[in-house]
């Protein structure tokens, strides 16, 4: 049993869970295929890699009229700490855009739990359904509310 | 959960349901209509943030 063994187990369980998923739904690649042929599916695989990675990174500044409080962070979502409750106005790489766009950002958080509210662009804070609104933090993951797999508003 | 969707994407696995288009919904949840609102959301919105939205 050495690295190889690993290597192939996990590639049997990417292979699973990649099978589970197109039976889902949740796999474009065979509508991809369809429309484009594999060339597109290579083309589009990569295109959307760089989105998927583009909607992780949040780098800038949050400018607005009316001052606002917040000393609040965590590191993948696994260690929240602080309070922040922000809403203005983006200026950077965030919500999977480039430039200004609006924002706004409330949390929570001490180490094993928190919960947090994200918006971006087009949204009203107090909607709770045109926000993310997540627990973070080991215990704050495992409990409700769940967040989506995506950023809100879409 | 962007961070997974990207990890989870190189091995041709869309959780986020984005690739080639922007859902941000889980497979299972609906495409139609408003975003549902879990009570435990509204419950902890209402006990941090509803007093500091008024100020």
């Amino acid at each position: 049993m050495g690295r190889w063994w690993v290597v192939r187990r996990l590639g049997a369980a990417a292979a699973l869970a990649s099978l589970v998923c197109a039976a889902q739904g949740c796999s474009p690649f065979a509508a991809e295929a369809k429309k484009n042929g594999a060339g597109g599916v290579v083309v589009s695989y990569f295109k959307w890699r760089f989105e998927d990675l583009f909607e992780t990174i949040d780098l800038g500044l949050t400018i607005s009229k009316k001052p606002y409080g917040g000393l609040y962070g965590h590191f993948a979502s696994l260690t929240p700490f602080g309070v922040t409750y922000v809403d203005g106005n983006f200026v950077g790489v965030g919500g999977g855009q480039i430039g200004m766009t609006r924002h706004y950002i409330a949390g929570v958080g001490a180490l094993a739990w928190g919960y947090e509210e994200v918006g971006w662009q087009q949204y009203n804070k107090d909607d709770l359904a045109t926000v993310q609104a997540l627990g973070v933090g080991p215990i704050g993951l495992l409990a409700p509310p769940y967040g989506g797999p995506g950023s809100a508003p879409s | 959960m962007e961070m997974a969707d990207c990890v989870a994407g190189f091995a041709g696995i869309d959780i986020g349901g984005d690739d080639g288009r922007i859902l941000g919904l889980w497979p299972w949840e609906p495409r139609t209509g408003p975003r549902r609102v879990s009570k435990a959301a509204r419950s902890l919105h209402k006990e941090f943030f509803s007093d500091m939205a008024k100020q």
